[in-house]
């Protein structure tokens, strides 16, 4: 029996003039893992909480849920709250209390549980997903894979038949979205747990899903098998980012691979082995430096210690450079202090060839540096992005200007519009209209991939690539190895205060064992010079005709 | 300081209540000299050194209230010298003490009130009484570092796009509301979060990580004795003291004085047994 199904589902939230869901219907049976992907925008949010009576969406909804073969609108709230857990993407709005402790016990206090029994199974949870070392600390001081662990933990602590997961690891480095996705895997092999999960990088989820729904602008087709959904996927320029680098890779040879480890042992049999590095490329005229970063070291309390430490960095005129490294290793505050936001307490810093000190007042930051906040949102402190972008021009001491950057990035029709009703990638176009108001000739960049599907990912990474050609330096720090990968001309590994083994892209990545791409994971015994998923394609491509 | 740890959070509760009680409102030289010991040893056993800052900015609190009291006040009949045309009075000058004694013991008692009773403990608490107060208590925790962090990230934001890094009022207000603005849509998911697991949909119960055993019972009735045994000897004036015009020539009953003594140096048996028990134990390597 069917344990949820949706037939024929159509909801149009109040006050919007379009559905938002029309005539979406499928079927889940027990234990399934199904992978829901679609754009921004397209609807996967809403239908996941549709599905959850109690926190579903105000609007009008018809067609028909059913869970365990019960009408959702005949099952209480209590029994849909034991049912179905729901994850958002956003760790900080997870957790309601303070404490690890106090919030994986919240869902049984909320059931009535008895007092004496809730950390008993408090406990076993803990064990089971192995985070008894973080139980007793506060949430405000876990990093932001600890904390998704831990709204895990607080999900299914009420032992959930269905799971739902809204884009779990957008926020995640790779370690952490291993480790969130290995705690789902055994959820779903040792207990069970039906998980429906909608994501944008189905990298990981993919070698354990069973099925695939696509939501496009508020429609659904679904997919029985992932193979389906490759085929389809194949023959669509729009679905192609979904479609995991080992799968894309062994494409060409009309084979299929779910995991790094297939893909690889498809390639290695078929390719005789190349060991060379990608040759280093000579060097280029040297171009003069845009920053140079000498001996820096910064901290934020006196006898606390460094999080930037003896930190050495040289970036070109129009470079776009990485440094990767993973959630809470200090690339944030690698790029304030770079950007003069925050004072170094030793070492220097100069911009253009000039001591950053030596930029007075808001100088730096109009027609010099701007600086982009890993939240998007955070730029904008006005009622519609309109009145934002016109303080900015206000601010530069000139009236208007900003209609044509407007135009460019196709964001007029949001203008009237509060920057908190924008989605990701849009808040992210209308956050770099405002940036080059400013007209910086430096720009940095805090996570910019974040939470981005595949196409705004590859739209953000043409508009870098066109500013860096129009000699703009562009400075990223990001986990997002796959994005540094494919846009960045040169990268670094943020470790331990500093910036490690910086060299062109390609070759980081194909030298890196551990911490690289997929692409470069499965192909570096046989095209070492391919570290992205389209690269790898295309060598497939290009070594499969010549054989 | 974990044997202090192991009784219920009710009993440092009602320990402290108890202890501070008398030692706030009292002037009695006898009973004020009992708390300030009992804090005194208290603290340096807890914080060890850490406890030096505490302890220096209470003595300059006590000289410089006992100092300057004689200057403003002129009551008492002993004059020790006279400042331009008013007398600087030993009784003004002990009675100045006597008020930095209270203020000092305020400071002592609560820096081992917040070694040992922690926000768990007043979750705990309250927790079993009141869940729903008890959660809005720990989200409120939650939430002031949250509000900090976002602050700031929001002022960065602010100064890396070209605004003003002064510190006006117009910039303060801005940003918060903008803060405010930002959180609001935070809490809008947290509400999400929280109905989802069922907030709402019972009655809600409190996880409950101790049990109250006998030997908290004991401990209560133990300082509750000694609590109200002192509030008889003060309700029958025989710890009454007085600084003016003469100071009180009684004010010391050695049962009262003993009773608050034992009061507040009764955490030390644990600590002692403690040490004494780790230092004996075959664990310890």
């Amino acid at each position: 029996m069917e344990i949820l199904s949706c037939k024929d589902l159509r909801f149009r939230y109040n006050g919007s003039s379009k559905d938002t869901l029309t005539g979406v219907s499928f079927a889940v049976q027990p234990s399934q893992v199904v992978l829901l992907v679609g754009r921004t925008g397209s609807g996967k949010s809403t239908l996941l909480r549709l599905l959850k009576k109690e926190i579903s969406p105000v609007g009008t909804l018809s067609g028909d849920i059913a869970l365990c073969g019960k009408a959702q609108s005949e099952l209480s709230l209590l029994e849909s709250t034991q049912t179905i857990s729901y994850i958002s993407q956003n760790p900080d709005t997870q957790t309601v209390t303070h404490k690890v402790s106090a919030e994986l016990a919240f869902a049984l206090e909320n059931l009535g549980t008895d007092p004496s029994e809730i950390l008993g199974r408090v406990g076993e949870m803990a064990t089971y997903f192995g985070i008894e070392s973080i139980y007793d600390r506060e949430i405000d001081t876990l990093s932001g894979g600890q904390k998704q662990l831990c709204s895990l933990c607080a999900a299914v602590t009420s032992a959930p038949k269905i799971l739902l997961l809204d884009e779990p690891a957008a926020q995640l480095d790779p370690i952490g979205t291993s480790k969130l996705y290995s705690a789902l895997r055994r959820l779903n092999t040792e207990l069970g747990t039906t998980i429906i999960i909608a994501e944008h990088d189905p990298q990981e989820i993919f070698s354990f899903c069973d099925k695939v729904i696509l939501l496009d602008s508020g429609r659904s087709t679904v997919f029985d098998t992932r193979e389906d959904f490759v085929t389809a996927a194949e023959k669509d320029p729009m679905l192609r980012g979904y479609i995991p680098a080992c799968t894309r890779a062994v494409l060409p040879l009309g084979k299929t691979a779910f995991t790094v480890r297939d893909a690889k042992n498809i390639l290695e049999s078929t390719f005789p082995e190349q060991k060379k590095l990608p040759e280093k490329k000579e060097k280029a005229k040297e171009k003069k430096p845009a920053l140079q970063a000498r001996n820096v070291y910064f901290r934020y309390e006196k006898n606390g210690r460094d999080v930037i430490s003896c930190l050495d960095l040289t970036v070109s005129g129009g470079e776009i450079f990485a440094a990767v490294g993973s959630n809470g290793c200090g690339k944030t505050t690698m790029l304030k202090t770079l950007s003069g936001i925050l004072k170094p307490w030793q070492g220097r810093i100069e911009l253009f060839g000039k001591n950053i000190k030596s930029y007075k007042g808001n100088s730096l930051y109009r027609e010099n540096v701007a600086v982009m906040p890993q939240d998007p949102y955070f730029l904008f402190t006005a009622q519609t992005v309109r009145d934002e972008l016109e303080s900015t021009c206000r601010a530069m001491g000139r009236k208007g200007g900003y209609e044509a950057l407007c135009e460019h990035y196709d964001v007029t029709r949001l203008l009237d519009m509060h920057p908190y009703d924008l989605s990701g990638g849009e808040v992210q176009k209308c956050a770099m209209i405002k940036l080059l108001l400013t007209e910086p000739k430096m720009i940095f960049l805090d996570e910019p991939s974040k939470a981005l599907d595949p196409a705004s990912k590859a739209v953000l990474g043409e508009t870098l690539t066109e500013l860096a050609q129009q000699g703009k330096t562009v400075i990223i720090a990001t986990h997002d190895t796959e994005f540094a990968a494919a846009y960045a001309h040169r990268c670094g590994l943020f470790f331990d205060g500093r910036i490690h083994s910086q060299a062109p892209a390609a070759e980081f990545f194909a030298r890196n064992r551990f911490y690289t791409t997929d692409a470069s994971r499965i192909a570096r015994n046989v095209f070492p010079q391919a570290v992205t998923a389209q690269a790898l394609e295309e060598c497939t491509k290009a070594g499969g005709e010549h054989r | 300081m974990c044997y202090l740890k192991t009784f219920d959070p009710t009993v440092p509760m009602a320990y402290f209540v108890c202890v501070m009680s008398i030692c706030v409102f009292t002037v009695n030289p006898y009973l004020q000299g009992c708390a300030l010991l009992g804090g005194v040893v208290l603290l340096l056993c807890i914080k060890k050194k850490k406890a030096l800052r505490t302890l220096a900015l209470c003595t300059a609190i006590i000289a410089v209230m006992g100092l300057t009291n004689p200057i403003f006040v002129h009551r008492g009949l002993t004059d020790l010298f006279y400042i331009g045309k008013d007398p600087y009075t030993l009784e003004a000058l002990l009675y100045g003490l006597s008020l930095g004694c209270s203020i000092a013991c305020l400071i002592i008692w609560f820096s081992v009130w917040g070694t040992i009773v922690t926000q768990d403990d007043i979750l705990a608490v309250f927790g079993k009484r009141m869940p729903k107060t008890a959660l809005v208590i720990s989200m409120i925790l939650g939430f002031i570092p949250k509000l900090r962090k976002q602050y700031s990230e929001l002022a960065h934001a602010h100064i890396g796009t070209g605004g003003s890094r002064r510190k006006s009022l117009h910039r303060t207000a801005k940003l918060f509301i903008a803060c405010l603005a930002y959180e609001s849509e935070r809490v809008m998911d947290i509400s999400v979060s929280m109905k989802a697991r069922g907030y709402g949909l019972k009655k809600r119960t409190h996880a409950e990580s101790r049990r109250f055993r006998k030997s908290d019972a004991a401990a209560i009735a133990f300082c509750l004795a000694l609590c109200i045994t002192c509030y008889v000897f003060i309700g029958t004036e025989k710890l009454d003291y007085w600084y003016y015009p003469r100071l009180s020539p009684g004010g010391f009953d050695p049962a009262g004085v003993g009773c608050y003594l034992l009061l507040c140096i009764c955490p030390l048996f644990f600590i002692i047994k403690e040490k004494t028990l780790w230092r004996y134990c075959p664990a310890k390597t």
